[in-house]
C-alpha cells in the first residue's frame, strides 16, 4: 500500500512510502516530538479505555446491592486501585505529556525538543511499565491494596503476591518516564525559545507545562524513594521494617512520603489542563487572556503551595492536631490562586465575542464543574468535616469532579482544539457537540449523587453496601455506563475525521495568535520553514482602548 | 567556570607538585578536608586527646551546619554555581527548599 | 567565559532566547533536582524513623565503632579527592593539555573504584560481624533493625550512584583517549563533572547524618 500523508505524518524515506511496516518502524524510532506526542496520545487512549472498562465493572457490580456481577470479592477489591492506576499514571499524565510534546516546541518557536532521543526513550518506558503494572491480571495475583498501597496492607505479610511487586516496579518506571519527560520540557522551554519569546511572553499552556515539569521533578522522586523502601521491605522480610510497626517501622511514614508526591500529582494532572483552557478561551472569546502575569504567578503559587498541603490526606491517621490545623490552613489557601484563575477566565470571556465550538463548550463546562470539585475540596479540607467524610463516597465524588470534570474535560478541549493542527483536518462538529453534551450531563449524573452517598456514610472501595443506598447507586451506575459509551463517539469522530474531515487551513480557528497557528496544518518535520520570530504582546492589563487592554480584540 | 582564573594562567608548564595550590579549587579542596576532620572530631573529641564530650545539641547543630557549608562549597565552586546565572542557581536551590518542606513536615515533632 | 560561549555556539539546538547555558547542562541540573529529591525522600524517612520516641536507635559512633568511623572518614576523603581531580580534568582540558586531562580522569575513576571497594569491605564486615541476624534467625538484633535497614538503603543508593558515575567517567575517559572529546568539548566533561560532584555532595550529607550525628 502507498502511504499518503502531509507534513510530519509523511514518510521520511522512499521505502517507508510503500511499506506500512517500514513506516511504522519509522514512527517507533522517531525523535520528532510531534510524532512522539501522537504516540503518547494513542497510548493514553488505549489506557483510558482500559481504565474505563475497569470503572464500568466496578459500577455494574455496585448497581445493585449484594454480590451479582463479580462473585469473588477479592477480585473486586483489586479493581478500584487498578482503575486509579490506569487513569492517573497511564492516561491523564501521558495524555497531557502527549499534547505538550506536540504543542510546546512549536509554541516557543523551536524545531524540536531539547533531547529528542531521550524523548523517545521516555515514551517507550511506558508500555513495559503498563504491562508490569497490570501483570497481576495475567497471573491471577492482583494487588488489593488500592492505588495508595498503604503498608502494612501492601507488605509481604498481607500481600504476598508477585502481582504487587510488579505493580510497584511498574509505578517506579512510570515515575522515571515522567521525570525524564519533565527534564526534557524544562530544558526545551528554558533554552530553545525563539527571538522575542521572553519568559513572560510564553503562551499559558507552555507556562503550565513548565510549572508542571517542576512539580514532576520535585515530587515524583519522593514517590520513587517510598516505593523503593516498600520494595525492599517486601523483598527482604525480616531485614527491612521501614513501614512495619512489628520491627519498629512507621506506616505513617509511607503515607507522608506517598502524599508528598501524590498531592502535587493532582496539580500535575490539572495544571496542563488549566493551560489548555487558557488557550481555548482566548481563541474562542477572541480576546487575550485577562491578567496574564497574575495567571502565571497563581500557577506558580499553586505549585509551591501544593508542596505544603500533603498531610490533609492524613487527617484521620491521628497525626498531631497542630500539624493538622496548619495543613488545613494551607490547603484552604490554595483556593485563592485557583479562584484568581477562575475569575481571570471569566474576565477573559467577559465582553468577548464568543464562539461556542466544541473546545469552547468543554472549556466553559470545565469552569463550572471544576468549581464544584474545588468547593467540595474546601469542604473536606476542614479537619472536623474530613474526619466524618474520610474514605466515603464524598471523597470519590470530589476527586472525580476534579479529575473527570477537570483533567478529562480540559484534555478533550485541548484535543479538539489542536486536532486541526495534529491532522490538518477538522473533526466533525456535530459529533463533537453530541459527545460534549453526553459527557457533561452524564458526568453529573454519575458523580453528583455520590456526594449524597458520602454524606450518608457509604464507604468507598467496598464490595457491598447498605440496601438503602441502592437507588442512588443505580443512578450513578447508569450514568457511568452512558458516560463510558459516549466516549466512543469521540474516538469514532477522531478516526473518521483523520481521513475524511474538512481540510483545515493554517490558522484553523482564524483567531489563533500563538506560533502553532502560523505554520502549516499539519506541521512539517521541523515545524518552521523560516526562523520564527515572536512579536511581543502587551501582557499587562492596560487601559481599555490600548492594544492588549480589556476591550482589545484580536481581530481589531 | 571553576578555572576562570586558571585559563588565563601563563604558567603553562607546571608539574604535579604544589604549584596547583595556586588555583582556587585547591583551596576549596583543602577546606573540605579540614572541615571533614573537624566533623570527625566533634562527636569524638578523644581522637585528638581531648578528655571532654561536647553536649548533644551542640554536636547535632554544628555537624549539620558543617555539612551544609561543605555542600555549599561543592555546589558553589566545583559545580560552578559561582559562575552561573541566577536562574541556574535558583534551579539548584529548589531541591533544598522542597526537601526542607519534606523534612520539617515529616519529622516526628510530638512523638509522631 | 570565552570557551563557554564557543561551546554554546557549537550547540546548534539552542534558541535565541535561552538561559545562556547548553541544553545538556540545563538537563543535567534538572536531573540533579530530581535525584536530590529522591535522596531527600530517603533522608527524611531516616530522620522520622530515627527520632520517633522509643525507636531504640543506637548512637552511630558506638554502633560502628571507632575504626568504622575512621574508615568512612577516609572514604569521604577519597571521594573529595576524586571530586577535585574531576575539576582538574576540566581545567586541563580548557588549557588544552589533553594528556594531563586523561591522567586526572584516570585518577578520578580510580578514586571512585577505591571508594566502592572500601564500601564493599565495610558492608561485608557489617553484615558478617555486626548484624548476623540479617541472615541467621538464631541471632537477635541488639538495637532497632531499622538502623541497619536505613544504613543499607542510604549507602546502597548512594553506592549505586557512585557506580553509575564510575561508568560515566570511564565513557568520558574512552572519549578522551580516542580523541572524540577534544579540547573544545568542555561541556561534555563539565556535565559529567556536575554529576560526579553531586555524588560527592550527597555523600557529605549521608556521611554526616548516618555516621556522625
Amino acid at each position: 500500500m502507498e502511504i499518503k500523508a502531509k507534513g510530519y505524518l509523511s514518510p521520511l524515506t522512499e521505502e517507508a512510502k510503500t511499506s506500512l511496516w517500514v513506516y511504522l518502524k519509522e514512527w517507533a524510532c522517531t525523535t520528532d516530538a510531534k510524532r512522539i506526542g501522537i504516540m503518547y496520545l494513542l497510548f493514553a487512549t488505549f489506557m483510558a479505555i482500559w481504565g474505563g472498562i475497569l470503572s464500568v465493572i466496578i459500577r455494574l457490580e455496585l448497581a445493585q446491592h449484594g454480590p451479582d456481577l463479580i462473585m469473588d470479592a477479592s477480585f473486586y477489591n483489586a479493581l478500584p486501585g487498578m482503575h486509579a492506576t490506569a487513569m492517573i499514571f497511564f492516561f491523564i499524565i501521558p495524555a497531557f505529556t502527549g499534547v505538550a510534546n506536540f504543542v510546546v516546541p512549536i509554541q516557543i518557536g523551536a524545531p524540536d525538543m531539547a533531547f529528542p532521543k531521550l524523548n523517545n526513550a521516555a515514551f517507550w518506558i511506558l508500555p513495559p511499565a503498563a504491562i508490569l503494572t497490570f501483570a497481576g491480571f495475567f497471573m491471577n495475583s492482583l494487588p488489593e491494596f488500592g492505588w495508595t498501597a498503604y503498608p502494612p496492607l501492601s507488605n509481604s505479610v498481607y500481600s504476598p503476591i508477585w502481582g504487587a511487586d510488579f505493580w510497584v516496579i511498574g509505578l517506579i518506571l512510570v515515575g522515571v518516564s515522567s521525570t525524564l519527560g519533565a527534564v526534557n520540557f524544562l530544558a526545551t522551554v528554558f533554552n530553545m525559545r525563539c527571538k522575542g519569546m521572553k519568559l513572560f511572553q510564553l503562551p499559558l499552556f507552555t507556562w503550565a507545562m513548565t510549572v508542571t515539569s517542576f512539580l514532576i521533578l520535585a515530587a515524583t522522586p519522593v514517590l520513587t524513594s517510598a516505593l523503593l523502601m516498600l520494595t525492599f521491605e517486601r523483598m527482604f522480610p525480616g531485614v527491612f521494617y521501614f513501614f512495619n510497626p512489628a520491627g519498629g517501622g512507621d506506616p505513617i511514614l509511607y503515607q507522608h512520603l506517598f502524599w508528598f508526591y501524590s498531592h502535587p500529582a493532582v496539580y500535575i494532572m490539572i495544571l496542563p489542563g488549566f493551560g489548555m483552557v487558557s488557550e481555548v478561551i482566548q481563541v474562542f472569546s477572541r480576546k487575550h487572556i485577562f491578567g496574564y502575569v497574575l495567571m502565571v504567578w497563581s500557577m506558580i503559587a499553586i505549585a509551591v503551595l501544593g508542596f505544603l498541603v500533603w498531610a490533609h490526606h492524613m487527617f484521620a491517621t491521628g497525626i498531631a492536631l497542630e500539624i493538622r490545623v496548619g495543613f488545613m490552613f494551607l490547603t484552604m489557601l490554595i483556593a485563592v490562586p485557583t479562584g484568581i484563575k477562575i475569575f481571570s477566565w471569566l474576565a477573559t470571556m467577559w465582553g468577548g465575542s464568543i464562539k461556542f465550538d466544541t473546545p469552547m463548550l468543554f472549556a466553559t463546562a470545565f469552569l463550572g464543574m471544576f468549581t464544584i470539585g474545588g468547593l467540595s475540596g474546601v469542604v473536606v479540607a476542614a479537619v472536623p468535616v474530613d474526619i466524618q467524610l474520610h474514605d466515603t463516597y464524598y471523597v470519590v465524588a470530589h476527586i472525580h469532579y476534579v479529575l473527570v470534570a477537570g483533567s478529562l474535560m480540559t484534555a478533550f478541549a485541548g484535543v479538539y482544539f489542536w486536532f486541526p493542527k495534529f491532522t490538518g483536518r477538522f473533526y466533525n462538529e456535530l459529533l463533537g457537540k453530541v459527545h460534549f453534551w453526553l459527557t457533561a450531563i452524564f458526568i453529573n449524573v454519575t458523580f453528583f449523587i455520590q456526594h449524597w452517598l458520602g454524606m450518608k456514610g457509604m464507604p468507598r472501595r467496598y464490595y457491598d453496601y447498605d440496601p438503602s443506598f441502592e437507588l442512588a447507586n443505580l443512578i450513578s451506575s447508569v450514568g457511568s455506563v452512558v458516560l463510558f459509551l459516549a466516549q466512543f463517539i469521540f474516538i469514532a469522530n477522531m478516526i473518521w475525521s483523520w481521513r475524511n474531515g474538512k481540510v483545515a487551513e493554517d490558522n484553523a480557528w482564524k483567531d489563533g495568535f500563538t506560533l502553532e497557528w502560523q505554520i502549516t496544518s499539519p506541521p512539517d518535520h521541523h515545524n518552521f520553514h523560516h526562523e520564527p520570530y515572536w512579536k511581543p504582546l502587551i501582557r499587562q492589563h492596560v487601559g481599555p482602548d490600548q492594544p492588549g487592554g480589556l476591550w482589545h480584540r484580536y481581530d481589531d | 567556570m571553576a578555572s576562570h582564573d586558571a585559563t588565563s594562567d601563563p604558567n603553562e608548564g607546571w608539574g604535579w607538585g604544589f604549584d596547583f595550590l595556586y588555583s582556587q579549587y585547591m583551596w576549596v579542596w583543602l577546606a573540605l578536608l579540614i572541615l571533614t576532620l573537624v566533623e570527625v572530631v566533634i562527636p569524638e573529641p578523644e581522637i585528638i586527646g581531648l578528655s571532654f564530650q561536647f553536649s548533644r545539641p551542640f554536636v547535632v547543630i554544628s555537624l549539620i551546619s558543617l555539612a551544609l557549608v561543605k555542600t555549599w562549597m561543592v555546589a558553589w565552586y566545583y559545580m560552578h554555581l559561582i559562575a552561573e546565572r541566577p536562574s541556574i542557581i535558583l534551579i539548584a536551590c529548589a531541591p533544598f527548599l522542597f526537601s526542607l518542606f519534606l523534612t520539617i513536615g515529616i519529622f516526628p515533632w510530638n512523638g509522631g | 567565559m570565552a570557551s563557554q560561549n564557543a561551546s554554546l555556539a557549537a550547540d546548534s539546538m539552542i534558541g535565541e532566547e535561552s538561559l545562556g547555558v547548553t541544553n545538556g547542562k540545563l538537563g543535567m541540573w534538572a536531573f540533579l533536582v530530581m535525584d536530590a529529591m529522591t535522596f531527600a525522600g530517603l533522608l527524611a524517612g531516616y530522620a522520622r524513623l530515627r527520632w520517633t520516641p522509643g525507636s531504640d536507635w543506637p548512637l552511630p559512633i558506638e554502633a560502628f565503632g571507632f575504626t568504622g568511623i575512621q574508615l568512612t572518614a577516609l572514604n569521604t576523603f577519597i571521594l573529595i579527592c576524586s571530586s577535585v581531580s574531576m575539576v582538574h580534568v576540566l581545567a586541563e582540558q580548557m588549557r588544552g593539555n589533553m594528556e594531563r586531562a586523561k591522567k586526572w580522569m584516570l585518577f578520578t575513576i580510580f578514586g571512585g573504584l577505591v571508594f566502592l571497594g572500601i564500601q564493599g569491605f565495610e558492608w561485608t564486615h557489617l553484615i558478617m560481624d555486626m548484624w548476623p541476624y540479617l541472615f541467621d534467625e538464631g541471632y537477635e538484633a541488639a538495637y532497632s533493625v531499622n538502623f541497619a535497614a536505613t544504613f543499607f538503603i542510604l549507602t546502597g543508593f548512594h553506592g549505586m550512584h557512585v557506580s553509575v558515575g564510575v561508568i560515566y567517567n570511564v565513557i568520558i575517559y574512552l572519549g578522551l583517549r580516542s580523541g572524540k572529546i577534544t579540547k573544545d568539548d568542555t561541556s561534555v566533561v563539565e556535565i559529567a563533572g556536575l554529576y560526579w560532584h553531586f555524588v560527592d555532595l550527597v555523600w557529605i550529607l549521608v556521611f554526616t547524618f548516618v555516621y556522625l550525628i
